[in-house]
């Protein structure tokens, strides 16, 4: 394992102090400039301060292609800062979202923002362009991959494609309490089970829907909290921003997303010292049904083989012992990719300051948001409630 | 059970070729830490990173038993349907990813054939 120098967060707390989304959607005509303008600008107003009292910006996504951090924050006003665009493909948001806050905890700045952008877009990506030849170039695009896993953890572990769909079920109820969710639509277990079949036994509705939209967050330092009068009662300290690559070449082939999401888990734990027993909220990479049990179980979230179970028995569910995307997850919420993993930490956030109306669950003090992205990286955020939160 | 056999220089560009009506799959096999690589590529060992000379072009039997297996309805780049198969190589430390046979099944003993010019692995057909 890579050797890891203390966590930065110890020293200098980071908390995040506003959230901002645009809704995810259906391709539109709207550019990614307004539907990123709409979730800063909200953010700003969450936190209660203006554009130029912000030190640092860094803008995550996969597709939209050169300068698009500066093209989109000239229109907030000329300042100085400097904007950085990020790129981990999937997890673009999360990344985005963890160098704002090592941006404030190495004392750079005092005040940063992270916003995820993305259009419905598909253009060439870095892993084609590296010529590296397959059996199945073209043949296998991510839900076969996802499929392939699915057919693997069914085998494996005797479930049926009934107790995966359950996961999208619990998902899509979740996302119609979600105002930004691309989906939000209760859905039956029939309906869920319906075709059209995608690849393998994924329907559609265990398919994430890649959409686009936005979604932006403030993070600031007990100076800037001090300094802009912030309310530390609607602060959320990030206790633990991990990000890591596939951790040896044994997981190469079907497991690397588990492997990696369990190495992030243990350094995120390790970080935040807060165990998997401690977390009431959680967030993570469910592009596919099968990933929330494959995922939570990496996690420590659930024992070994017992996700499904837990699921069954409404573990999951918001007011459950762990509210597993309260959102209503990648699979109901949606998948714009840039936006996504700082989307993920806004529902953290929301839910935590307890704002999180039809949808809040009770008894939350800490809540972690995961993604993983193509090549075999995961991220790990874990959150802590205002201590004077009444959750 | 086939052994690995030293791949010739003008197949370098080739994931597979044709010996004596058997497919071949071209892999790297890295001296430095002992390690089966597939695809090949010029870039270095993905587990220990050695480079060069290091990684030495090797040729095995395509042919495995499927691990898992999937048809595929939606791929706005191929003509639907069809099937994938994650398949482990019978002869050397590989799990491969490759179309399928539309009769194959995971746990089936496969076997590359050219179809088409494409490479399918195909249930083997066992001598009497």
């Amino acid at each position: 394992m890579t050797r890891r120098l203390r966590n930065p967060l110890v020293d200098r707390p980071v908390y995040v102090v506003g959230i901002g989304l645009h809704p995810y959607l259906r391709p539109s005509a709207r550019t990614y400039v307004e539907m990123g303008l709409v979730a800063v600008r909200a953010a700003l107003v969450d936190a209660g301060i203006g554009w130029r009292d912000v030190d640092s910006a860094f803008v995550g996504s996969g597709k939209i292609g050169m300068a698009a951090a500066p093209t989109l924050t000239q229109y907030l006003g000329r300042t100085g800062l400097p904007v950085t665009q990020v790129e981990s493909a999937s997890a673009s948001g999360s990344v985005a979202v963890r160098q704002a806050v090592l941006d404030v905890a190495a004392g750079v700045s005092d005040v940063s923002v992270a916003l995820g952008i993305d259009k419905a877009e598909f253009p060439p990506d870095a892993v084609t362009k590296a010529e590296v030849s397959t059996l199945v170039d073209g043949l296998l695009p991510f839900h076969t991959q996802f499929a392939l896993i699915t057919e693997a953890f069914m085998r494996e572990r005797s479930v049926s494609a009934d107790q995966l769909a359950a996961v999208a079920v619990k998902n899509h109820r979740h996302g119609a309490e979600n105002p930004y969710a691309q989906r939000q639509r209760v859905r039956t277990l029939a309906e869920v089970l319906e075709p059209p079949f995608i690849s393998g036994s994924l329907t559609r509705l265990q398919c994430t829907p890649v959409g686009e939209g936005a979604a932006a967050l403030v993070v600031a330092s007990e100076e800037g909290l001090s300094r802009l009068r912030l309310d530390p009662d609607r602060a959320v300290r990030v206790l633990a921003a991990v990000h890591q690559t596939q951790p040896s070449y044994e997981d190469a082939v079907g497991t690397e997303e588990e492997a990696v999401t369990r190495r992030a888990g243990l350094e995120a734990y390790d970080a935040s010292g807060v165990g998997p027993d401690g977390i009431d909220l959680v967030e993570v990479h469910d592009a596919f049904s099968v990933e929330e049990p494959m995922y939570l179980e990496a996690l420590g979230i659930c024992a070994p083989d017992r996700a499904l179970h837990d699921l069954g028995a409404g573990a999951l569910d918001i007011g459950g012992r762990v509210a597993v995307s309260a959102s209503g997850g990648l699979l109901a919420m949606g998948h714009p990719v840039g936006p996504t993993g700082v989307g993920q930490v806004c529902e953290i956030v929301r839910q935590l300051r307890g704002e999180a109306g039809s949808r809040q669950h009770p008894r939350s003090r800490h809540g972690l948001a995961h993604m993983v992205g193509v090549g075999g990286v995961a991220t790990v955020h874990v959150l802590r409630a205002p201590d004077g939160s009444s959750v | 059970m086939s052994e690995a056999t030293e791949a010739s220089s003008d197949e370098d560009s080739r994931l597979w070729f044709e010996s004596d009506g058997t497919v071949l799959l071209v892999h790297l096999g890295c001296t430095s830490c002992g390690t089966a690589i597939f695809p090949p590529q010029p870039y270095g060992c993905l587990r220990c990173g050695a480079e060069g000379a290091s990684l030495e072009r090797r040729a095995t039997a395509a042919r495995g038993v499927v691990v898992d297996g999937v048809e595929v309805h939606v791929n706005a780049e191929a003509t639907v349907p069809y099937r994938v198969g994650r398949i482990r190589l019978e002869s050397v430390d590989l799990t491969v990813d490759a179309r399928v046979d539309d009769e194959v099944r995971a746990a089936d003993h496969v076997v590359a054939v050219m179809e088409q010019e494409k490479l399918v692995f195909v249930k083997e057909r066992k001598n009497p």
